[in-house]
């Protein structure tokens, strides 16, 4: 059985995929690896002897649920990082309560941590979505040109 | 007198001024490792291990017992080691070649078997009174055994449920106390066993104390593990946090102090203690020159510490796993760290006066007084600050020392031909 439509309908073919991979989830925003990277980042400030950065709090939360078993039981990390998550709050007008009660609670909805906006985008996951729609505007286009010369 | 003798016979800038004297508190401070794994699973024969840690001046060697796997099916005559439900081939092999070679073994007696806690894992307590059985019959087993501990970091749950003083004292301690000091005449027994904070679903180390005394908690000791709470800026000298929950190497007044209000004025042991490295513990690990330096520094920290005479060291060789412990004197592979010839031959800067030094330093293998000379790495080149000199007999040496601040010094142990790790004075 004869399946597609030669070279430009199957690239056509791979960035509908790209495209829907993108828009169900894949990217362009991955936001739980970027919740863990600057979670580490935390963690990393805290091993070079105390927490001097400032950083977005869904970071420090993420920061204390990663926290490896021998870092939670034998060492202050998570009350360092409780700590400087308070502070950080208080600067921002922000009740301590409030600041302690998120550094308690665990992260279950990676969709509320962090910002979305472009801005934040890595450099890779930007220049990954302008190739897929590329690809998909070079397999829409013969589609079309097709569609054109029916219609015609 | 003996300073300006010494300082008018100098011709180098390397002068030894002082004598060797003997350090004033706990002159019968035991240090030791505990790495069960590497006991029972290490690398070459288990002969050869035991040599080893004979090689490094190893005082006593914390391995635990664990009642679970010496007892996995109800023994008919509990109180009987010969009873056929027991299994102490691994342990008689551990125990009896660390007294062979004149190691001290600290017995920690662990983990309830499923029938003695209805069927749960080994951190829950047993439901009724079968762990002074157990205990009567391990002391049976190894009656020359005179150092013995109960359980392990009972205040978190990972270790004892429910994480509670009384369900340690009632079930735990008390009846094991009575056994093991009603089989082993002058056995001393060991209570506690903290881990240094509560962590998630834990007991503070002091409320814990204060609620064993409360409780009538029968001890000779207290022990307890008091790791860093911030590795990376905290030595075992400081710095204290007098308000803190925790019990760190830090606060070690604290911890006796503490220990002394609730407990009665008990000898204190610290059971677990060390510093990860970096590589490999990205988080948690110092650089191995400073885990060196504070094994060193440690060492000379429970020498002076009134009270406490015991330190032992946690993991001869680091685990594989990475989510496991980096603390050990050698790596995974079996690289030594430096901090393997810091205990082997401790020394540590104890004052600074201009140039002079006061450095305090051990020779731990053998007894007796032990020939030793400290060399000083300056402007790149070596060479001897102290003709030989000798220890008292516990190997101990106390001398100062001309030494530009920065400089690097280091022990040589004339008998063992082999030197301490570098300490930067």
């Amino acid at each position: 059985m004869h399946r597609g439509g030669g070279r430009s309908g199957s690239i056509g073919s791979l960035a509908v995929a790209l495209l829907i991979a993108v828009l169900t989830g894949c990217g362009p925003y991955p936001q739980p690896t970027a919740e863990k990277d600057c979670a580490r980042e935390v963690l990393s400030d805290w091993s070079d002897g105390g927490i001097d950065g400032v950083y977005d709090d869904r970071c420090y939360v993420a920061a204390i649920d990663a926290l490896p078993e021998d870092l939670r039981a034998y060492t202050s990390a998570g009350d360092d990082i409780a700590r400087a998550l308070r502070s950080r709050r208080a600067l921002t007008d922000v009740s301590a309560s409030d600041a302690r009660h998120l550094a308690e609670a665990p992260v279950t909805d990676a969709g509320q941590a962090g910002k979305a906006g472009l801005e934040n985008l890595p450099l890779p996951v930007v220049l990954l979505g302008g190739f897929v729609i590329a690809l998909a505007a070079a397999g829409l286009v013969p589609f079309a040109l097709r569609r054109l010369r029916r219609s015609s | 007198m003996t300073v300006r003798i010494a300082l008018s016979a100098a011709l180098s800038a390397a002068v030894v001024l002082g004598g060797a004297s003997s350090a004033s508190a706990s002159p019968a401070a035991l240090y030791g490792i505990q790495d069960d794994a590497w006991l029972e699973h290490g690398p070459g024969t288990l002969e050869s291990r035991l040599d080893e840690l004979a090689r490094m001046g190893v005082d006593v060697v914390r391995y635990t017992v664990r009642w679970d796997r010496v007892a996995p099916k109800r023994p008919v005559t509990p109180r009987d080691p010969r009873d056929a439900a027991y299994d102490w081939w691994t342990t008689d092999a551990v125990l009896r070649g660390l007294h062979r070679h004149g190691i001290d073994p600290v017995v920690t007696l662990y983990g309830a078997p499923r029938w003695a806690n209805g069927g749960r894992p080994p951190n829950w307590a047993p439901t009724a009174g079968q762990f002074g059985d157990f205990a009567h019959a391990a002391a049976s087993r190894y009656p020359w055994a005179r150092l013995w501990t109960i359980w392990n970091e009972p205040n978190r749950s990972q270790w004892l449920r429910p994480t509670s003083p009384r369900t340690y004292v009632e079930k735990l301690l008390n009846p094991a106390y009575a056994q093991i000091r009603s089989v082993i005449e002058g056995a001393r027994v060991g209570g506690g066993m903290t881990a240094p904070r509560a962590g998630s679903g834990g007991i503070s180390p002091i409320a814990w104390i204060t609620s064993m005394g409360d409780l009538g908690a029968r001890l000779d000791a207290y022990a307890h593990h008091p790791y860093p709470s911030r590795p990376q800026t905290e030595t075992p000298w400081g710095p204290a946090c007098d308000r803190c929950s925790s019990l760190t190497m830090a606060d070690l007044e604290r911890l006796v102090d503490v220990v002394h209000r609730s407990l009665g004025r008990k000898r204190v042991w610290l059971t677990e203690f060390g510093y990860q490295t970096n590589p490999p513990d990205h988080y948690l690990g110092v650089s191995v020159q400073t885990q060196a330096a504070h094994v060193a520094s440690a060492v000379r920290r429970v020498q002076v510490a009134p009270y406490v005479d015991m330190l032992i060291f946690f993991l001869f060789r680091d685990d594989a796993a990475d989510e496991g412990w980096q603390s050990g004197f050698t790596t995974v592979d079996g690289e030594r760290k430096p901090a393997y010839a810091a205990f082997r031959f401790p020394l540590s800067r104890t004052s600074r006066r201009g140039d002079l030094v006061e450095v305090w330093g051990q020779i731990r293998p053998r007894d007796g007084p032990q020939p030793y000379r400290i060399e000083i790495l300056r402007n790149g080149r070596r060479s001897w600050l102290t003709a030989v000199r000798r220890t008292d007999p516990r190997g101990v040496l106390a001398v100062t020392v001309r030494a530009p601040a920065g400089s690097v010094v280091r022990l040589w142990s004339v008998r063992d031909r082999a030197y301490g790790s570098e300490l930067r004075v």
